[in-house]
């Protein structure tokens, strides 16, 4: 019996193109829509008030990431404990996990709030407002802050339930507070003249939504039962619940620092160029943010086929297992090239979805796209390989790929380049690091490849 | 009268392995020790080299520690496709249990002693011994060759079940009150061991 088990799962026989389709398709919406949410403030923000409130959202978006960082800490930790203990039919530990979490990421919402509000102005000078932007930083993040407890139930709690069962559940509630967001953005910027505050109560009313969608499926947990004692704050879940989270912690901390760090050295060195403090900072935000929707594209592809790599991988069809990697290491090279040949000869039409500014200012929105994004096409090795080291259950050559090119690269390239190169030395950060970390890849398969 | 399953937690070159299959020779019941993971290979649809190899080889570094869960969580989100070491624990357990419904047994390692901690005719026996013993052991085993440094590679094992234990039973592996009865196999000889474990099984058991 056991045998026929393996012979008919899917993973193992049917055509691998077709199981990628299957597989990839879902998980590339929900990285795209994930991805949307940050830019549509940016498109609206951009037509109605301007390149400064741009540069606030940029200024604000560091205090969001902090609170994302520690909602998947507690929330994919949840997700992992729940799977974990349902693995092996331990219901009521399961549902001591998650209730346990939901307490506590409801605490560290509640407190996040009130430390931004307290300490809103330093953060945003911390983050690299200029005195023009810090009006509109503090306007923004003000609203924002409020709606932290909101954004922190909203990517907790994804996690959990997806790993419940409910894909698809968790996908409505995301895809509500994203679509909320951007019938409301053009009504408060347009209509009311509300400016940045008006894009920020958007941003918070389609996180609320979201957040009572979510917060209703604690009645409807289909694997566990959760009662009031479930919701009791357990030290030791905790503990456990947090070890299984820290790897989202981690790479959501680094999305900070670096964030962080960019902001103040695009501010710093552009207020001695001709551009000016501002300028830099705003394109750089847009030029990450679009880029993020192509790498959304990418990560939604390799993570989709991770079942297809973990099965085969273990089940000994190594053939079937390159053939997979080959297919979508192509599949991402292409699109990066697409992607590569816009943001060579058309930045500027993409740069005017942001709204119309100065010459000055679109020469360097162009540089960003220009330069930053030069050597984009080599991206999907790194990417994919790291994802497919991930799947076939080798987690630390993973973790060096995936952190390599944020923190051992870009971070100390953002920071050195300037020095010799002024302002756009940052920009020359964004394909140093990429080719770096594309050597680093060529070397780990090296080293790996042929042992798979 | 229904028998006892036995399961023999054991520190790596204590003499475990000998202990459990002596003592269910004894006891005439069947003994699971690596055939739990050709059971577990068949179960999960992996080829046993693969299991063989995630068994041995899963190292408990602090990054790896980190990193391990990096399938969970990281870069994208997939909690819908659990990790490949813990599909097999998965298999593991339902294998555990599969074989303690057929009767009585002697099971060696693999959180047995937790997985079961439901049933109640179930003897938990941990198995130490000091460093000579061990070394002694494993030479004679032949389980490392000349030349390696056994005391490290020993270490090394226990570390990893120990790490391997806390990850899937939030327990501390060989800490005594998890257990019936904590044996010195350097103190008491490997037949030693096995006549105490089966003079308990046999007092609480008489029919066995």
């Amino acid at each position: 019996m056991d045998t026929t088990i393996t012979k008919t799962n899917p993973l193992g026989t049917e055509r691998v193109g077709k199981l990628i389709l299957t597989f990839a398709v879902p998980s590339i919406i929900s990285m795209v829509v994930n991805a949307l949410y940050n830019i549509v403030d940016q498109i609206f923000i951009g037509q109605g008030v301007g390149y400064l409130g741009n540069g606030a959202t940029n200024v604000v978006m560091p205090m969001t990431v902090i609170a994302i960082a520690l909602s998947l800490l507690i929330g994919d930790g949840a997700a992992a404990y729940l799977s974990l203990k349902l693995g092996e039919g331990d219901e009521k530990s399961a549902a001591n996990g998650i209730g346990c979490s939901i307490s506590v990421m409801a605490i560290v919402g509640i407190v996040l709030c009130v430390l931004f509000n307290l300490f809103l102005e330093p953060l945003c000078r911390l983050f690299g407002a200029t005195e023009d932007i810090l009006p509109f930083a503090m306007d923004y993040g003000r609203i924002i802050s409020y709606g932290i407890l909101f954004a922190s139930i909203d990517s907790g709690m994804a996690g959990m339930i997806r790993a419940d069962g409910s894909p698809k559940y968790s996908m409505a509630g995301l895809l509500v507070g994203c679509i909320t967001n951007i019938i409301l953005d053009p009504i408060f910027i347009f209509v009311f003249h509300w400016g940045v505050k008006g894009a920020a109560w958007a941003t918070i009313a389609g996180q609320i939504l979201n957040a009572f969608l979510y917060l209703a499926y604690i009645r409807k947990f289909k694997s566990i039962r959760l009662d009031k004692a479930c919701f009791r704050i357990s030290g030791k879940v905790m503990a456990k619940v947090s070890s299984l989270g820290i790897s989202s912690f981690i790479t959501q901390i680094a999305i900070v620092l670096v964030m962080a760090v960019t902001n103040n050295i695009l501010v710093s060195y552009g207020a001695q160029s001709k551009y000016g403090a501002e300028i830099p900072l705003t394109t750089i935000g847009i030029t990450m943010k679009v880029n993020q929707i192509v790498s959304a594209v990418l990560l939604g592809l390799a993570t989709g086929a991770q079942p297809i790599w973990g099965y085969n991988y273990g089940s000994g069809q190594k053939d079937r297992v390159k053939q997979t990697y080959r297919i979508i290491l192509t599949a991402s090279t292409i699109m990066l090239i697409l992607a590569f040949l816009v943001f060579q000869f058309a930045p500027i039409s993409i740069v005017r979805l942001f709204g119309s500014e100065s010459e000055l200012y679109n020469e360097f929105a162009v540089k960003c796209f220009r330069i930053f994004l030069l050597a984009c096409p080599i991206n999907g090795l790194q990417m994919a390989t790291g994802i497919f080291f991930q799947a076939i259950g080798k987690p630390t050559q993973a973790t060096v790929l995936s952190l390599s090119r944020q923190i051992v690269y870009l971070l100390p390239a953002t920071l050195l380049l300037p020095l010799a190169l002024g302002v756009e030395g940052a920009l020359w950060a964004g394909p140093l690091a990429d080719v770096l970390a594309f050597i680093t890849t060529l070397v780990m398969l090296k080293l790996y490849w042929k042992k798979i | 009268m229904q028998g006892k399953i036995i399961t023999i937690s054991r520190q790596c070159g204590s003499g475990g392995h000998s202990i459990g299959s002596e003592l269910a020779k004894r006891l005439d019941v069947p003994f699971y020790d690596r055939e739990i993971i050709e059971m577990a290979a068949k179960e999960s649809g992996f080829h046993q080299g693969f299991v063989e190899e995630k068994e041995e080889h899963m190292n408990s570094s602090l990054l790896f520690n980190i990193a391990r869960y990096a399938s969970y969580g990281g870069r994208g989100r997939y909690e819908d496709y659990q990790p490949l070491q813990d599909q097999l624990y998965f298999a593991q357990v339902k294998v555990i249990k599969e074989l303690a419904g057929k009767g009585p047994c002697v099971i060696v390692g693999r959180c047995a002693d937790y997985i079961l901690r439901d049933r109640k005719d179930v003897l938990n026996i941990f198995i130490h011994a000091d460093m000579a013993f061990k070394k002694k052991h494993c030479m004679e085993r032949g389980q490392f060759s000349e030349g390696d440094n056994t005391e490290d590679r020993i270490r090394r094992r226990d570390k990893f079940r120990a790490d391997h234990y806390q990850y899937y039973t939030d327990r501390k592996w060989g800490d005594s009150f998890h257990y019936h009865l904590c044996l010195d196999s350097s103190a008491f000889g490997i037949e030693g061991c096995v006549s105490i474990i089966e003079d308990a099984c046999r007092g609480m058991h008489p029919a066995l």
